[in-house]
């Protein structure tokens, strides 16, 4: 009895270092993928991972199975630490452009910021729940601001037109449009901000 | 000495003959893959494998690494075949004629029945060449068909402007045609069909109208 109780605290011991280094090394290789993945590098190569995280390649095959399960694990975790950021954003008081001002700017600010780990999300089967989790809090979210902020306005309307003034509305901010309009038109920040507000207040002023 | 000139040329041209044998077939089995390929996409296959277009085709795997070098020419081969073969839908009848209200109709019309069409596929391709980390040249072409459509159909609305005031206007009016806004403008609409003609009217209404 007496000589198996040092025996187990040593096995305890021996393994806790292991795990530890084991942990240690996995959340160099889930910070190295995030750091690539906000350079923009959406599908990072293994090497690179391994090289950067400065572990072996062996390593993170041990770790991550496949590329995908990598990027999944990465992205699950920069979301964690993004999260705080996120939230409905409260109405604010003022005139109608002043308002379509603050929510356009605000918006704005946060497709520049969530661009990059949006980018990696649409790359995943559209069918998966961090995907979908990424995509889906955002539409709902920018719906709810929207519908919080121009109260005022949409009050007036239909429930038909509110939901058509809605859509319309929000779609130069959805993520898609707002990459198409960036990357795909060139659109610089400016450009983009002064073309939404105007669509917003036409949209809002149309029915 | 003409007759010979003639006769040297004759000869080349026997050779390529004698290989245009060979050239069809490469040819033909070369389309034969990407139309395999095109069609998995359109069976929402995002992601097939070298042995499924294989069966499908009816050629080797062998053949296809060797007209193919590595994946990523073959998704890219597929991509500009997937354009060529999706061209005829993306054809507008009575380009630029008529009234503008009925422009409008026939554009918004036309647009909902290609979106219905072609979204499987789009879809589809489009995470086929993310996977291999394309750049969207591939896209690009398809694109550049379509807006040219748009400024033909809207030519003498669009026609008044020039410049940044242009690419402004083309852009705000086509964002709601957007693949993307399809998707999304549907879900929003509850996939109802005739809510979504009205409410694509009523943009290229406005945004034409703001022109004016």
């Amino acid at each position: 009895m007496t000589p198996k109780l040092p025996t187990l605290e040593m096995t305890e011991t021996h393994n806790d270092g292991r795990v530890d280094r084991r942990l240690r090394n996995r959340d160099a290789v889930l910070a190295a993928t995030i750091e690539m993945f906000s350079e923009d590098n959406v599908v990072p190569a293994m090497d690179d991972v391994a090289e950067r995280a400065s572990v072996s390649l062996r390593s993170v095959y041990r770790y991550f199975a496949t590329r995908d399960e990598l990027i999944r694990a990465a992205l699950e975790q920069w979301l964690a630490q993004m999260a705080p950021d996120l939230g409905v954003l409260p109405a604010v008081d003022g005139d109608l452009s002043a308002r379509v001002e603050h929510f356009c700017e605000q918006r704005l600010l946060l497709y520049f910021r969530f661009a990059p780990l949006a980018r990696v999300a649409i790359g995943l089967d559209p069918t998966d729940p961090i995907a979908q989790e990424i995509f889906e809090y955002g539409r709902k979210s920018l719906r709810q601001e929207f519908v919080d902020q121009f109260d005022t306005e949409l009050r007036l309307l239909g429930q038909r037109e509110q939901n058509m003034v809605t859509a319309a509305a929000t779609l130069p901010l959805q993520f898609p449009l707002s990459e198409y309009m960036h990357r795909g038109c060139g659109f610089d920040a400016t450009q983009m901000h002064d073309l939404i507000v105007e669509q917003m207040q036409l949209q809002l002023s149309s029915v | 000495m003409p007759t010979k000139k003639v006769e040297s040329q004759t000869i080349p041209l026997g050779g390529v003959a004698v290989q245009d044998g060979r050239v069809a077939r490469r040819e033909r089995n070369r389309f034969a893959v990407l139309n395999a390929i095109v069609d998995l996409f359109e069976a929402g296959n995002t992601d097939p494998a070298v042995e499924q277009v294989s069966e499908l085709a009816g050629v080797s795997s062998r053949s296809i690494y060797r007209y193919f070098h590595h994946r990523e020419e073959l998704v890219r081969a597929a991509m500009w075949h997937l354009t060529a073969r999706l061209e005829p839908k993306m054809q507008l009848a009575d380009v630029g004629m008529g009234p503008l209200d009925e422009r409008i109709d026939r554009f918004v019309k036309h647009k909902l029945e290609m979106f219905s069409a072609l979204a499987p596929i789009t879809r589809a391709s489009r995470r086929a060449a993310q996977s291999i980390d394309l750049s969207s040249d591939e896209f690009e072409a398809g694109r550049l068909v379509l807006r040219q459509q748009f400024l033909d159909h809207f030519a003498p609305e669009l026609g008044v402007l020039t410049g940044q005031r242009l690419t402004r206007a083309v852009v705000t009016s086509e964002l709601a045609f957007q693949f993307d806004s399809f998707e999304y403008l549907m879900t929003s609409l509850d996939g109802n069909v005739d809510e979504m003609d009205h409410l694509l009217g009523w943009q290229l209404r406005i945004q034409l109208g703001a022109l004016a």
